[in-house]
């Protein structure tokens, strides 16, 4: 009986943009299989976890938020497509989810996001990037911290543009698919963001 | 060759430059501006140290105790997968309600629409049937002369229906004398309708017998029902329903009979005649010289 789901299922997708192992998983968590749901939420969960914090700040919410991605990752698996890579369409169900939180948060009257005070004296110091000279471009771990408030600050459509960019390294076009518009708005959301952290950044040094 | 490439042109490719999306060609070209204005290679050394800064500040944010967020997270996962699927019905609607952003308008609206067709519904079922004793139904009367609901006057613009009823019954009644008024209204087709007896009365009956005042009164009213006209007329020639009152009158002029006459001329009942009550008066049928005043008993019916 498993099998037949698989095969019917196994059938329906189109993988365009998907690789063959990654199409053969997804077709096995279809089907219902455990280990490959296993499989699939070990690859994907330090990515989900490391957006949804970035996004909203608190590790718990990240967390909870987290779990309610991979259950509407499994939910609605079997209409995926493959017209994206898996990795863009998770990250699209992850924007999705944190923006119905904190809808639901701005419901609530909710704002107390975590600080990244509270962050960096939690979690130590600041590591070193590895393109950039620290000395050159990070002129103290206060700097990155100001700039890591300001962009806290941003609407949420210019927060979540740069950190898919900045932090996950996503182009352009995952970008559009991700967030569901045009490449045309995540750069003018990207310039827009920028020249926000840029004006925060020329107040530092002046 | 590389193309110039002045700081306007330079700034709207700063951003794409940073990330990496600009095509070669582009690429070179303001790797090349880059070179001499300090102006925009401050710009997208800025741009950079923002990237820098965000990625070592995420770094610092997520390297502490993710491992064991992220082991929970596995487990927690899967046993609410195995729950889901063992309650896939239950699954399937908590998924359809997910986004409670688009849930409550829908649902808002889809409950707004339903009044606003139960509340149509009621006020057409309610007004469909117009009271003729409403307001808007004497509104409508009055705003539509002519029609059987409100019929007009006859005036003298007006082409009248014929006057003369056939056969109006008369001729069943027993007796000399019968008088009856009828006030009817001619309706637009010809007909007869809203008739009232206004006046009956027979001197061969008893005031008291009314069983047999009905009687007659019944043949009377069947005769004028089965009655057709040609409608009445207005000035502009569309036919209007018009008030009717015929005074329905059989008189019997007994003259001097001698005995000789008398034993050979035996009274003949004529058929009734009928004629509305502007039809002349009844003196005319005692003129000398007119058909009553024969030696024979004449029948005759004036209104």
């Amino acid at each position: 009986m498993q099998s037949q789901i698989f095969m019917k299922n196994a059938g329906a997708i189109s993988w365009s943009d998907v690789d063959s192992g990654e199409a053969a998983l997804i077709s096995r968590c279809v089907a219902g299989d455990d280990l490959a749901c296993s499989e699939l939420v070990a690859t994907h969960q330090r990515t989900v976890f490391n957006l949804a914090l970035h996004l909203l700040g608190d590790r718990d919410e990240a967390l909870d938020v987290s779990q309610e991605v991979f259950l509407r990752v499994f939910r609605t698996l079997s209409h995926f497509r493959g017209q994206s890579a898996l990795r863009t369409w998770i990250y699209r169900i992850v924007v999705n989810q944190v923006r119905n939180r904190q809808r639901w948060w701005r419901r609530r009257r909710r704002a107390d996001l975590v600080s990244l005070d509270d962050h960096i004296e939690r979690c130590g110091d600041l590591e070193a990037t590895r393109e950039v000279p620290p000395d050159r471009l990070l002129a103290s771990k206060e700097t990155a911290a100001h700039i890591w408030q300001a962009m806290e600050r941003l609407p949420f459509d210019q927060r979540t543009a740069l950190v898919l960019r900045e932090i996950d390294g996503l182009r352009y076009e995952e970008m559009a698919f991700t967030l569901n518009v045009a490449v045309g708005t995540v750069k003018s959301r990207l310039t827009r963001a920028r020249q926000a952290l840029r004006e925060e950044l020329l107040g530092i040094r002046s | 060759m590389i193309p110039y490439l002045g700081c306007d042109a330079a700034r709207e490719l700063l951003h794409e430059f940073v990330d990496g999306e600009l095509p070669t060609a582009e690429q070179v070209a303001l790797e090349s501006h880059l070179r001499w204005c300090r102006v925009c290679a401050a710009r997208v050394e800025d741009m950079q140290i923002i990237g820098a800064s965000l990625r070592v500040t995420s770094c610092a944010i997520r390297a502490a105790d993710s491992d064991e967020c992220l082991e929970s997270l596995q487990s927690d996962v899967l046993t609410r997968i195995s729950t889901e699927r063992e309650q896939s019905f239950t699954v399937q609607l908590r998924d359809m309600c997910t986004d409670l952003h688009f849930f409550w308008p829908a649902v808002g609206a889809t409950i707004a629409v339903a009044a606003c067709l139960c509340a149509a519904v009621a006020v057409f079922s309610v007004t469909g049937d117009e009271r003729p004793d409403s307001l808007a139904g004497m509104i409508e009367m009055l705003a539509n002369p002519g029609s059987d609901e409100n019929p007009m006057r006859l005036d003298g613009g007006m082409v009248a229906p014929p006057r003369a009823l056939n056969g109006a019954g008369l001729d069943s009644i027993p007796g000399d004398e019968a008088v009856f008024a009828l006030a009817a209204v001619v309706t637009r087709e010809g007909r007869v309708a809203n008739y009232e007896v206004l006046l009956s009365e027979r001197a061969s009956v008893r005031r008291h017998d009314t069983a047999v005042e009905d009687d007659d009164v019944s043949s009377v009213v069947n005769a004028v029902k089965q009655s057709r006209f040609s409608p009445a007329q207005a000035v502009d020639g569309v036919p209007v329903a018009v008030n009717m009152v015929w005074l329905l009158a059989r008189t019997t002029v007994k003259a001097p009979v001698k005995a000789s006459a008398r034993a050979l001329v035996e009274p003949t009942p004529l058929p009734a005649r009928l004629a509305p009550l502007v039809a002349p008066p009844p003196d005319e049928a005692n003129k000398p010289g007119s058909p009553s005043t024969s030696a024979a008993t004449i029948p005759s019916t004036t209104a």
